[in-house]
C-alpha cells in the first residue's frame, strides 16, 4: 500500500549481497561500454562514406536509418528469426558455405570456448550477439550527427593540406577527427547513458537469459517476473542514482554550443 | 615486382572474395536453388585478371579494357573452379547462373577500375597507395553496411509471404512462389487481420500515436518559446535539466507509474497511454524547438510587437509559420517513438481491443503461432512507419541536427530576401540599411537619412549581390526555392533597371556609385581623389558616432572622411533623394569595379534565373544590359591597356599616369607577381586573352632575368624589396605550368 508509512532498507540489503548483482553489473557496463563504441564507430565510418557525393547517396542515407526508424520489436523478431539455431537463415547459410558444421545458437549459449595456442578462453556469445544488435540498431543515429559535422567543415582547409602534400589518411587525423572530437564526445555520453537505459532490446531478444541480464532487465524481472515490487524498485533506485552520475558528468563536460 | 602491380592485383582479389558470396547467396534467395559459390577460386581469378589489368597502361585502359578484364575473370572463374563456380553443373538453371555470373563479373571489373583505373603498374607513392586502398576500403564499406540494412528487412518481408512448410524444407529459398496464388502469398496478412485482430492493433496505434504528437506539440510550442525567448527566474536551470528527464530510463519509471496507474484504474487503458508517452517525448521535444526558436531572429517578433500583435500574436503569426519544418520534424519523431514504443504498451494494456501493434506482435511470439505470422506483424509494424519516414525524410534530418548543429535553413534564407525587398523603393532602388525599428542609438539612422519611405531606409544602394544569390538557392534548390525565386523575380528586374538607368544615365556601360558607402570598401583609398574635394559645410551638426564607441578609433574611418560621408548624405537629403538630381549634381560620383563586375555577373545570373524559370521574355532586356556592361568593361579594359603601354613589367599598383604614382614604393606604382598572377586570370575568364597573355609574358620575364623579388620596378624591371620570395618563385611555377599546358 503507498498509502502506509513503515519503510524498510531490506530491499537495498537483498539487491546489494546477492551473489548475481556484481555479475548483472559486469554484463550491464559490458554491455554498455560496447555497444556504445560500436555505434559510435559504425556510425563513424558510414558518415565518412556519404562525406563525398555520388549517384546513389541519398538513397543511401535514407537507407542507413532504417534500423533505427522501425520498431524495435520488429527488428529484434526479425533478428531472432534470422540467427535461430534450427531454422533461421544464418545458420543454414553458414552451413551451406561450409562455415561452420553444427548449428549456433547466437542468443541461447552463454559461451563459446575457443582454443588459442593452447589457451582457452571463454567468448560471452550471446551477451555479444545482443552488443552487435545494438550497434546495429543504434549507429545511424551517430551516423546522422557525425555526418552532419562533417558537411559543415570548410573543403577549403582540405584543399590546403591536399595543397601542401597531406595523404588522405593524414587529411583525416589532423583534420577531420579534431574536428569531429567535440560531437563524438557528446555522442559517447548520450549514447552511453540511453544504452545503459535499455530495456526492451535485450528483453525481446534473450528475455535476460544466457548472460545477458542487464541492471534494466534486472529491474522487470525482480518487480514483475517474481512480483517483489519492492525489490524491483530498489534495483531502479540503483540505477537511477548510477544515471545521475552519469548525467552530472554530461552536463559537466557536454560543449555548450553542441550538446 | 612492382608495388602497383601488386595492389592492383591485391583489390582484385578482394573484390572477387567479396562480390562471389554477395552475388552468390542473392542468387541462392532470389531463385531458391541451393548452391556453394567458390568463393576462394574466384577471389584467385579476380586477383590473375587485375594482375592482367594492371599491365596496361592506365592512359591506354578504355570502355573494352575494362569488359575484357570482366570476360578474362570469367574465363578463369569457369576454368579454375573445373566448370562448377556454384559448385554445381553450368547446364542446371541455366540462365539463373548465367546471369549471376555475368553480374559478379561486370561488378568486379567495375570495382577494379573504380580503385585502381588510375595506378600503373609501376612503384607508387605513399599518397596514391592510400588513395587507392581508401577507394577500396570504401567500396567495401558501402557494400557492408548495404548487406547489414538489407538483409534482415529482406528476410522480414520474404518469411512473411512464405508458407510454414517451405520454409521448414528450404530455410534458404525466399523466391516468391507465384504458382500459389496471390491469396496465397498474402495468407498470413489475411490471418492476421481475420483471426489476430490486427486492425484495431492498427487503429490503436495511430490513434495514440496522433493523439501524442498533438498533446506533445500542444505543451512543447509554448514551453519552448518560453525558455528561449522570456526572461524569468529559474530559466537557466529549467532550460538544462529537460534533458536531465530523457535520461531517467523508463523501466525506473514503470514500478511507481505502474503501481499508481492500477489505482487510478487508468492501467489497463489507451488513455494512460496518451498521459505516458507525451510525459516522456516533451522533454526531447521542448529541447529541439528551443535550439529552432532560438536561431530565429528576435527582431522579427521585436517587428510584430510593434505593429500591435501581442505576444500570443506574434507566436501565432511570426514565430510558427517560419517554424513550420522545425514543427514537422518534432512532429515526425514524436510519432515515430510513439509508433515504436513497446515497454509502457507491454507492461499496462490487458484486453485485447486495447493493444497497439508492439503489444499485439508480442502475443504473437508463441510456439503456437508460426514464425510467418510474427514476420508479416512486423511488416505490418515497420511499413506506416517507414512510409512517413521516407515521405518527411528531409524534415527528420534537419530535427536531429537541429539538436546539435544548426544547418543551413533555407526558409530563413528566403525570409531574409523578401524582407531586403520589402525596402525596395517605388524607383527599383534597393536600399543598403533597412530601419526596421527605431533605434535612436544607431548613426546615422533613419532620421538622419529621412527619406520619408516606409520602411524608413537608408538613401543609397550597395553592390547588386542579391539576383546571384537567388540564383544559387534556386539552382541547388527544390521546386519550392524555385517558386520562392519566381516570387522576387519582378523585384530584381525592377533593381536592376533602376541600377542601369539612374546610374548609367549617359549609356556609357559603367556604372557609377554616388557615395563611398555603396562600394562597401567605405575608406578604400581609391576614393580619395573625389572625397577631397566634398565640401564640408560649416554649419554640419556635430558627428554622433557610434561605431568607434565599441572599435578602436584607429581601426574605423576617420572624423574628416565621416564629415565628408555626412555631407554627401546631407546633399542627398537635400535632393529628396531624387536620384536623377544626385547622379547630376551630387559632390561625389565616381566609377567601381567592384560595382561594375559584381552587377555584370549579377545580370548574368539573372538571365540564368529568367531561363530556368522559363520567362524567356525577359531575356532580351537582360541581354541587353549584359551587353552594355560589357562595353563597360571593354573601357575598364582599354584603360588596363593604357596603364599596360606604359609599363613593360606587369601591371602596376597605381596608375603610372597619376601623381601619386612612385614606382618604387610598396603599393603605390610597383608590379606584384601575385596581383599580376590574378588579374590575369580574371581577364582571362573576362575573354581578355590577350591582356592576360602580355600580363603573364611580362610576369614571366620579370623572374627570368631579375629573379625572384618581393615586388618590381613596373617601368625598368628592377627587383625590389625583398629577395628570394619563395611566394614569387611560387607563383613563377604556376605560370609556368599553365603556359605548359596551353601548349
Amino acid at each position: 500500500m503507498l498509502t502506509s508509512f513503515t519503510f524498510t532498507l531490506d530491499n537495498f540489503r537483498r539487491v546489494f549481497s546477492a551473489s548475481e548483482f556484481w555479475h548483472v553489473m559486469r554484463v550491464t557496463i559490458y554491455y554498455t561500454v560496447f555497444g556504445t563504441l560500436g555505434a559510435l564507430v559504425l556510425g563513424m565510418f558510414a558518415a565518412l562514406l556519404l562525406n563525398a557525393s555520388f549517384p546513389a547517396r541519398g538513397v543511401l542515407r535514407g537507407l542507413f536509418l532504417f534500423p533505427y526508424v522501425a520498431p524495435v520489436i520488429a527488428v529484434a523478431f526479425t533478428w531472432v528469426v534470422l540467427l535461430d539455431p534450427f531454422s533461421g537463415t544464418l545458420n543454414s547459410l553458414l552451413r551451406q558455405m561450409q562455415v561452420i558444421d553444427t548449428p549456433i545458437s547466437f542468443f541461447g549459449k552463454r559461451y563459446v570456448t575457443f582454443d588459442l595456442l593452447g589457451i582457452s578462453f571463454d567468448f560471452p556469445l550471446a551477451l555479444s550477439t545482443v552488443i552487435i544488435f545494438e550497434a546495429w540498431r543504434y549507429f545511424p543515429l551517430s551516423f546522422l550527427f557525425i555526418l552532419a559535422r562533417l558537411q559543415s567543415i570548410s573543403s577549403e582547409i582540405y584543399e590546403a593540406a591536399e595543397m601542401d602534400g597531406a595523404t588522405p589518411l593524414q587529411q583525416f587525423w589532423s583534420i577531420s577527427m579534431p574536428q569531429l572530437a567535440g560531437i563524438l564526445a557528446v555522442l559517447f555520453l548520450l549514447r552511453f547513458i540511453w544504452t545503459f537505459n535499455k530495456f526492451d532490446d535485450i528483453f525481446l531478444l534473450t528475455g535476460g537469459g544466457a548472460g545477458t541480464r542487464t541492471l534494466t532487465v534486472d529491474v522487470y524481472e525482480q518487480a514483475f517476473a517474481i512480483s517483489n515490487l519492492g525489490a524491483g524498485a530498489a534495483v531502479a533506485v540503483v540505477v537511477f542514482v548510477v544515471l545521475l552520475c552519469f548525467a552530472l558528468v554530461f552536463f559537466r563536460y557536454a560543449p555548450k554550443d553542441e550538446g | 615486382m612492382r608495388l602497383g602491380f601488386l595492389v592492383g592485383a591485391a583489390v582484385g582479389g578482394v573484390w572477387g572474395l567479396i562480390w562471389m558470396p554477395v552475388i552468390g547467396v542473392t542468387f541462392m534467395f532470389v531463385s531458391g536453388n541451393i548452391v556453394l559459390p567458390a568463393v576462394g577460386t574466384a577471389g584467385l581469378a579476380a586477383a590473375l585478371a587485375a594482375a592482367g589489368y594492371m599491365l596496361i597502361a592506365p592512359m591506354r585502359r578504355t570502355m573494352q579494357t575494362h569488359i575484357g578484364l570482366a570476360l578474362v575473370f570469367l574465363a578463369l572463374l569457369a576454368g579454375l573452379s573445373g566448370g562448377r563456380p556454384f559448385g554445381v553443373e553450368l547446364d542446371d538453371f541455366v540462365w539463373q547462373q548465367g546471369l549471376s555470373l555475368l553480374i559478379i563479373a561486370e561488378l568486379v571489373g567495375i570495382s577494379v577500375w573504380l580503385c585502381v583505373g588510375d595506378l600503373s603498374a609501376g612503384p607508387l607513392s605513399r599518397y596514391r597507395l592510400e588513395v587507392a586502398l581508401l577507394k577500396l576500403i570504401r567500396g567495401l564499406g558501402m557494400v557492408f553496411f548495404t548487406v547489414i540494412v538489407v538483409l534482415p528487412f529482406y528476410v522480414m518481408v520474404m518469411t512473411s509471404l512464405k508458407s510454414q512448410q517451405a520454409l521448414l524444407a528450404n530455410p534458404l529459398d525466399f523466391s516468391l512462389d507465384l504458382e500459389r496464388g496471390w491469396d496465397q502469398l498474402i495468407r498470413s496478412y489475411v490471418e492476421l487481420f481475420d483471426k489476430f485482430e490486427f486492425g484495431t492493433f492498427l487503429v490503436n496505434s495511430t490513434l495514440v500515436s496522433i493523439a501524442t504528437v498533438i498533446i506533445t506539440l500542444c505543451f512543447a510550442v509554448p514551453g519552448a518559446y518560453a525558455v528561449a525567448r522570456l526572461r524569468f527566474p529559474g530559466r537557466e536551470f529549467l532550460a538544462n535539466s529537460i534533458l536531465l528527464i530523457y535520461m531517467i530510463p523508463a523501466i525506473v519509471l514503470v514500478i511507481p507509474l505502474f503501481a499508481v496507474f492500477s489505482q487510478l484504474g487508468l492501467r489497463n487503458s489507451l488513455g494512460g497511454l496518451i498521459i505516458v508517452y507525451p510525459a516522456t517525448t516533451i522533454p526531447v521535444a521542448i529541447y529541439m524547438l528551443q535550439g529552432y526558436f532560438r536561431s530565429l531572429p528576435s527582431e522579427l517578433e521585436d517587428a510584430g510587437i510593434m505593429d500591435g500583435l501581442s505576444q500570443i500574436g506574434v507566436i501565432g503569426k511570426i514565430t510558427l509559420p517560419l517554424s513550420l519544418p522545425a514543427l514537422a520534424s518534432v512532429a515526425l519523431y514524436v510519432f515515430m517513438i510513439a509508433w515504436n514504443e513497446f515497454l509502457f504498451a507491454f507492461m499496462f494494456l490487458d484486453n485485447i481491443e486495447l493493444f497497439t501493434l508492439s503489444r499485439g506482435i508480442v502475443s504473437l511470439n508463441s510456439s503456437e503461432v508460426p514464425r510467418q505470422h510474427l514476420m508479416a506483424g512486423a511488416v505490418v509494424a515497420t511499413v506506416p512507419v517507414l512510409l512517413v519516414f521516407l515521405w518527411f525524410e528531409r524534415y527528420l534530418v534537419a530535427g536531429f541536427t537541429a539538436l546539435g548543429i544548426a544547418t543551413y535553413d533555407k526558409a530563413r534564407a528566403w525570409e531574409e530576401m523578401r524582407r531586403l525587398f520589402a525596402g525596395q523603393w517605388d524607383s527599383g532602388m534597393v536600399p543598403h540599411i533597412i530601419f526596421w525599428q527605431d533605434d535612436p542609438g544607431y548613426f546615422p539612422g533613419a532620421s538622419t537619412w529621412d527619406t520619408g519611405t516606409t520602411p524608413p531606409t537608408s538613401g543609397c544602394t550597395q553592390p547588386p549581390v542579391a539576383a546571384s544569390v537567388i540564383w544559387q538557392m534556386a539552382r541547388d534548390g527544390d521546386q519550392e526555392d524555385r517558386r520562392c525565386a519566381a516570387e522576387l523575380l519582378p523585384n530584381l528586374m525592377n533593381y536592376h533597371r533602376w541600377l542601369i538607368t539612374c546610374r548609367d544615365p549617359a549609356a556609357t556601360g559603367l556604372v557609377a556609385i554616388i557615395h563611398p558607402w555603396e562600394s562597401g570598401r567605405d575608406n578604400c583609398p581609391d576614393w580619395q581623389a573625389s572625397l577631397a574635394q566634398v565640401p564640408v559645410p560649416a554649419d554640419m551638426q556635430e558627428l554622433n558616432r557610434r561605431d568607434t564607441e565599441h572599435v578602436d578609433s584607429s581601426q574605423r574611418p576617420t572624423d574628416l572622411d565621416y564629415r565628408r560621408f555626412m555631407a554627401i548624405v546631407r546633399h542627398g537629403r537635400l535632393a529628396g533623394w531624387d536620384h536623377v538630381k544626385i547622379y547630376r549634381d551630387g559632390p561625389f560620383l565616381m566609377g567601381d569595379p567592384g560595382m561594375q563586375f559584381i552587377f555584370l555577373r549579377a545580370c548574368r545570373d539573372l538571365g540564368k534565373l529568367a531561363k530556368m524559370l522559363d520567362k524567356l521574355e525577359l531575356r532580351g532586356q537582360i541581354d541587353e544590359w549584359i551587353a552594355r556592361l560589357e562595353e563597360g568593361r571593354d573601357l575598364l579594359a582599354a584603360h588596363a591597356k593604357r596603364i599596360l603601354a606604359k609599363c613593360s613589367y606587369g601591371f602596376p599598383s597605381w596608375d603610372p599616369e597619376h601623381e601619386a604614382f612612385d614606382r618604387k614604393r610598396y603599393w603605390c606604382g610597383p608590379s606584384w607577381s601575385v596581383m599580376n598572377y590574378m588579374i590575369q586570370i580574371g581577364m582571362a575568364e573576362q575573354g581578355l586573352d590577350d591582356l592576360a597573355r602580355r600580363i603573364r609574358d611580362a610576369t614571366l620575364k620579370l623572374n627570368e632575368h631579375a629573379g625572384f623579388f618581393e615586388y618590381y620596378d613596373p617601368l625598368t624591371g628592377d627587383g625590389l624589396g625583398g629577395k628570394d620570395f619563395s611566394w614569387t618563385a611560387a607563383i613563377y611555377l604556376q605560370l609556368v605550368g599553365a603556359a605548359a599546358d596551353i601548349e
